[in-house]
């Protein structure tokens, strides 16, 4: 950065950006012939690469960058704000720059559109160099000696990112054949490839289909696909967001090591600040659009110079709050009985008599544990086929027991295919245990026995869940108050009291009352997830079970759903079972933990004792893998 | 791949069976004597019972249900399917027609595939557009009129004002005279298969495969004909199938409007004349055409959607 370089350092070799933190976001927005009304760009004369119309804030970089990023607007449509905002940035060679920011925020626009993959009716103001050519400029015929060959690109998701109709072999043939890459043969170029990113048995893998893999070996043949042609600068759009913690891992060392080899730049777009800190050179910090701040990722996170940069530094879960004192529980064991009522009627002294505790059969003891499973087994008979012809079973859960004391938070980690959702569903009653006993606050349900529709709602009423996509949980139909009231007409709350239950339950989670005639396409990401959470709360359950609740959630929003869930903990003596495969997450909330591998519970104990002293192999490899643990 | 052939074998002979035990049992039980019906209203009372008795037998009459269905379904294995009252051979009815309504079919599917697949293509991948548009109104348009509203009114401008076909269709039925036909039946469905193909394309379009395609810097013909219309092409391929299957079920009205010597004409006549067994002969062969149909479109849809063909036996 131009303002505080600090003497000799990665800061010598800095690229200096047009944009400092002391400048007001009002010089940032695009001026007036470059806005929305303004017909075409500026001539690509007025901006050279070697310099700018405005020379003293385009400081020459002392190296040669690989890409130039200039005053680039992005305007999807005419009467949208500009999606990118005279954003300005160098891509040095050899670099790793990350560009961060929320969703929204323009990162992945940023990206596409260096990409040249804006959609058609797109309006771009601005500048890309990459070398001698400018981007924004190309014709369609002209891009394809760009797109692929001097720019890779790797996608999001691996899942949906490779065409199913077409085996991994002909993926290879066609992006071969369209950059003439081997002329002789393409075989033995894409089994060259598919071995460069460490995947076995190339052979075989070129003749399998994309759904035979799974999500780490398509990332992987996403990669060997995207660096086919060598290119020079690799996007990378957040390539490993839908990928478990370990996989992540690899995958990202995979990039690393390759991009370095090939000499190649990696622009890596991320909302992971973890990842941000273990592996960018740089750091570019987005925000509605703008670039408010770039510099060296050292920099960056030790002084941030922005306060939205500070803002999602201090979102960033970390691992570290595993050693932080665990709050104590907020019921003594001293008082059994009321005490959980006692917790909830502190916080809600006007609660209406219309929620009688007559509603529940089960008497509550606080000497009782709020949830306890034993020896839960869960099996799933597969298909029959030609290697077992009698049919085979998938144990998903294997004989696994653990127990939610009162007021305490339990997390359930694991990796995707581990079991830990199936135990949720579970204890649920959505599946049947195929074995072993859950009990929920006293209340016992055995395998094999199809529960009745009255043990099913006394089960609800102890037992809520919020899930993980609050753009999938909510009925888009539905207004807030109808979202809210159906637990109530479950719950047999008298009509009169509903209005007023929805909105205590709204200000519970930290909504204004008068959200409750909303829609949820009218909300962001977190108000709807705190519509969920007030939905899981409507029948004053004993267990909340937060099936990787947070998960979805952009950063800053995940830690304020993480202070919510942690206030309601206390306010009303919730006991939780908190799912999720990030443990820096569990370090952040939980009290115990358990993880999971294989349907199997490797490993319970106290969340200090368990982060600092892991014991099972697999913790200690889960722990190792977690980004961003020198930094935060 | 081999056992998902078997499965689905086995369930299409399955259905046949069902279905042509159902159709039995439905005309068993349909009102009025069949004696009656093989000898006419009026002379029917003239006849003693020893005659009818023996009409009976012949037919199998005095047999209980099972028998009865059992005798006819030997009699349809060794390739016989009854004759009709002037006793002239079912299987000769269908050797005549089949070919005529399996020309009608091909030529129908073939048109709809090239145009609606065509024009599918076309207006969704610029959704929106000015084109888009024209050919959503005149896709609705088809949609609304009727095949013997349309039907006639081809047949009346090229057929009888400008004199460029022949208004009907000789008794060989050849694949020239059956185009314009064709072409009539295509139009109804077509509207549908446009519309199919275009939500399918503009659906494709914004797959993550195609922008990693394009990101790869494939060609863009390559990206519309093998990673868009490929993938769009997968519910397509079972609404031509299922359409091609109907088909052969003879198109009663288009055939009677161009006076095609078809399926669904021989079917009309042998209900009107109130022959049964005939008529039972002529759906069942209705009915295992279309099963047969079906599962050839099933396996097609395998080997075009790697995922069903693996899943399968994974």
């Amino acid at each position: 950065m131009s303002h505080h370089q600090t003497g000799p350092g990665p800061a010598d070799t800095l690229a200096i950006i047009p944009v400092s933190p002391t400048k007001p976001a009002a010089q940032l927005t695009p001026a007036s012939q470059t806005g929305p009304a303004a017909s075409a760009k500026l001539p690509a004369a007025q901006l050279t690469p070697a310099g700018g119309p405005n020379p003293a804030a385009l400081l020459a970089p002392p190296g040669p960058a690989l890409a130039r990023i200039r005053d680039l607007s992005v305007w999807y449509t005419a009467h949208q704000p500009a999606a990118v905002a005279a954003a300005s940035l160098d891509i040095l060679p050899n670099e790793t720059l990350a560009v961060v920011g929320e969703s929204g925020s323009g990162k992945t626009t940023l990206a596409n559109a260096i990409i040249g993959l804006l959609p058609a009716q797109t309006r771009i103001t601005g500048q890309i160099w990459l070398g001698q050519n400018d981007l924004t400029d190309l014709t369609r015929r002209a891009w394809r000696s760009f797109r692929g060959r001097r720019i890779g690109y790797i996608p999001q998701d691996p899942m949906l990112s490779l065409n199913e109709v077409w085996s991994i072999g002909r993926h290879f043939r066609q992006t071969i054949a369209a950059h003439h890459l081997a002329p002789t043969g393409w075989r033995q170029l894409a089994v060259e490839r598919l071995a460069e990113v460490e995947l076995d048995d190339p052979h075989r893998l070129l003749r399998q289909f994309p759904h035979q893999l799974s999500g780490g070996m398509r990332q992987r043949v996403l990669i060997a696909l995207a660096l086919l042609a060598r290119p020079d600068l690799i996007i990378a759009d957040e390539p490993t967001s839908a990928l478990d913690v370990l996989v992540q891992k690899r995958v990202l060392d995979l990039l690393g090591s390759l991009t370095r080899r090939l000499n190649a730049s990696l622009m890596l777009i991320t909302h992971d600040l973890g990842l941000v800190a273990d592996r960018a050179d740089r750091v570019a910090v987005m925000k509605q659009g703008q670039i408010v701040e770039s510099g060296s990722t050292g920099d960056i996170i030790r002084h941030p110079g922005h306060s939205y940069t500070r803002q999602l530094l201090g979102a960033v879960p970390r691992l570290s709050a595993a050693l932080r004192p665990r709050t104590a529980r907020p019921i003594p064991q001293a008082a059994p009985g009321s005490q959980p009522e006692a917790g909830r009627s502190a916080s809600q002294p006007d609660r209406p008599g219309s929620q009688p505790d007559t509603l529940r059969s089960i008497p509550q003891t606080a000497d009782q544990p709020a949830l306890n499973i034993t020896d839960l087994v869960k099996d799933y008979r597969l298909r029959r086929s030609a290697k077992s012809p009698g049919g085979n079973t998938l144990r998903a859960v294997d004989h696994a027991s653990f127990t939610v004391q009162r007021g305490e938070c339990l997390a359930l980690v694991g990796e995707s295919g581990s079991g830990k959702s199936t135990i949720a569903k579970l204890i649920l009653g959505l599946e049947r245990p195929t074995a072993g006993h859950i009990t929920v606050s006293g209340l016992t349900s055995q395998a094999g026995r199809r529960p009745t529709n009255r043990q099913r709602q006394e089960r609800g009423q102890l037992i809520q869940v919020v899930f993980q996509d609050p753009y999938a949980s909510l009925d888009p139909q539905f207004t807030v108050a109808r979202v809210l009231a159906e637990p109530l007409i479950v719950g047999r709350t008298a009509r009169s009291s509903r209005p007023e239950r929805i909105a205590q339950l709204l200000n519970l989670v930290g909504l204004p009352s008068d959200m409750a005639q909303r829609y949820p396409s009218e909300l962001s990401g977190g108000q709807r997830q705190r519509v969920a959470i007030a939905r899981a709360l409507a029948p004053e359950p004993d267990v909340l079970i937060c099936d990787e609740a947070v998960s979805a959630l952009d950063v800053l929003v995940q830690a304020q759903i993480l202070d919510t869930l942690g206030d309601l903990r206390h306010k009303l003596g919730l006991s939780m079972l908190f799912i999720t495969h990030d443990l820096a997450v569990v370090a952040e909330i939980a009290d115990t933990v358990a993880v999971i591998t294989n349907g199997r519970i490797v490993e319970t104990g106290p969340v200090p004792q368990v982060f600092a002293d892991p014991r099972h192999p697999y913790t200690r490899q889960l722990l190792a893998a977690v980004p961003g643990q020198a930094a935060f | 791949m081999s056992r998902y052939v078997i499965n689905r074998v086995g369930q299409a002979v399955i259905v046949i069976l069902a279905a042509t035990l159902l159709l039995y049992a439905m005309v068993y039980a349909m009102p009025g004597d069949p004696v009656r019906a093989l000898v006419g209203e009026q002379r029917s009372s003239q006849l003693d019972e020893a005659t009818v008795a023996q009409i009976r037998a012949r037919y199998n009459l005095d047999r209980p249900f099972l028998v009865q269905y059992g005798l006819y379904l030997k009699g349809v294995l060794s390739g016989d399917l009854g004759t009709t009252f002037s006793e002239r051979p079912v299987t000769e009815i269908i050797a005549q027609a089949l070919p005529v309504t399996f020309r009608v079919a091909v030529l129908t599917v073939l048109i709809q595939a090239i145009i609606g697949i065509g024009v599918g293509l076309i207006a969704g991948r610029r959704r929106g557009g000015l084109l888009d548009g024209s050919v959503m109104v005149v896709t609705m348009v088809l949609i609304g009129v009727p095949t013997f509203v349309s039907g006639y009114v081809i047949q009346y401008f090229l057929g009888v004002r400008w004199g460029w076909i022949k208004p009907t269709v000789s008794a060989q039925a050849e694949w020239s005279e059956l185009i314009v036909p064709a072409a009539v039946l295509a139009l109804g469905s077509m509207a549908f298969l446009i519309r199919f193909t275009r939500s399918g394309v503009s659906e494709a379009l914004r797959a993550d495969h195609v922008k990693t395609a394009r990101a790869r810097g494939l060609p863009e013909w390559q990206i519309l004909i093998s990673h868009v219309l490929r993938n769009a092409l997968i519910p397509i391929v079972t609404v031509l199938g299922t359409e091609f299957g109907a088909l052969l079920g003879g198109a009663i009205i288009t055939e009677a409007v161009f006076n095609v010597p078809g399926y669904g004409q021989q079917v009309y006549q042998n209900i009107i004349r109130g022959e049964s067994a005939p008529t039972v002969s002529l759906v069942i062969v209705m009915v295992v055409a279309f099963v047969l149909v079906n599962l050839i479109v099933d396996l097609l849809y395998a080997a075009i959607n790697p995922k069903v063909r693996y899943v399968s036996h994974a």
